[in-house]
């Protein structure tokens, strides 16, 4: 089966399908004419589900991630710049395996009809955009304490 | 509970712009490299950068036909990036500089229907050569393919 693993090698078939594939739906590209307008109209009467667009914005963020790897990868060739090198190779290898996981299905049983779900996913991105930046200077102590097994004595008894 | 996760999911879609997020944050710290390569081509990687980020941005209105817009807009800029990384031979565009005839001046606008069809000529100018790419990926074959 077809993998995301990145091959050794070049990778000009890479670049020509990304060339090839990011083409705008034309109805709206024709936007602002008659024809345009009607196609417009017709398309509005099936609207893609907020899936849709997650999926779509998924691969195309997964695509936008290797090239800029692929950019990353072509200028720093310099044993200076060999830490950002490994950097952004490690990133593409997380986001890699997280396509990877296209393949498996989830279980059946689990349904978010009412949008919960997606709802807490929000909340939970937005906490950790928010307190990210607060935690970061406290990285270090949290590490050394974690270490140091200090944490375990403080956690609260379930 | 991230196995809970199906592809298409939000979460999903948030974990690759984290991942895209982290991507222009080493590209950022590639642009303060004071390695030579790296300065000749800052222009460039500022606008990788840039276009990137505006794309995750994107993504918050669902702005999908947008997004594809700038992901081609990204995919040339890199290729031009890998190019001119790997010394891409100037000596095409240098000739046709030399050829070309000398700037004419502005047409004269005399009514707004006129600046109508001016502004048609100026639309989507900058679409790709095929051509020019098809020499800009045979070129990073060879290129990457030697180096590799």
């Amino acid at each position: 089966m077809h993998s995301w693993k990145r091959k050794e090698g070049v990778h000009s078939e890479f670049l020509r399908l990304a060339v090839a594939h990011y083409q705008p739906v034309a109805s709206a590209a024709l936007g602002g004419s008659l024809f345009g307008s009607v196609c417009q109209i017709a398309a509005c009467k099936g609207q893609p589900s907020q899936d849709f667009f997650q999926e779509e914005f998924t691969v195309l963020l997964f695509s936008c991630c290797s090239l800029v790897h692929e950019s990353i990868s072509t200028i720093a060739t310099t044993p200076q710049l060999s830490a950002l090198l490994a950097d952004s190779a490690r990133i593409m290898e997380t986001a890699a395996s997280l396509m990877n996981r296209f393949k498996e299905p989830v279980d059946a049983n689990i349904k978010d009809s009412e949008g919960w779900w997606d709802g807490l996913v929000d909340f939970e991105h937005s906490a950790q955009e928010r307190l990210k930046e607060a935690l970061s200077s406290f990285g270090t102590a949290f590490s050394l304490l974690a270490e140091a097994g200090c944490p375990g004595s403080h956690t609260p008894p379930r | 509970m991230d196995i809970y996760h199906k592809f298409g999911s939000r979460w999903f879609c948030l974990r690759m712009l984290d991942s895209l997020n982290e991507q222009c944050l080493v590209l950022n710290k590639l642009e303060q490299q004071a390695d030579e390569r790296v300065r000749r081509l800052l222009p460039l990687i500022s606008a990788i950068s840039g276009t990137a980020h505006a794309i995750g941005l994107l993504r918050g209105d669902c702005l999908l036909n947008d997004a594809y817009v700038l992901a081609r807009l990204l995919s040339e800029r890199v290729i031009t990036v890998c190019c001119l990384a790997l010394d891409y031979p100037t000596d095409a565009t240098a000739s046709v500089k030399v050829q070309s005839p000398a700037p004419q001046a502005a047409p004269f606008v005399s009514s707004a229907m006129d600046l109508v069809d001016l502004g048609k000529s100026f639309r989507f100018v900058e679409t790709y050569d095929s051509q020019e790419l098809e020499r800009k990926l045979a070129f990073l074959e060879t290129k990457r393919g030697r180096s590799q």
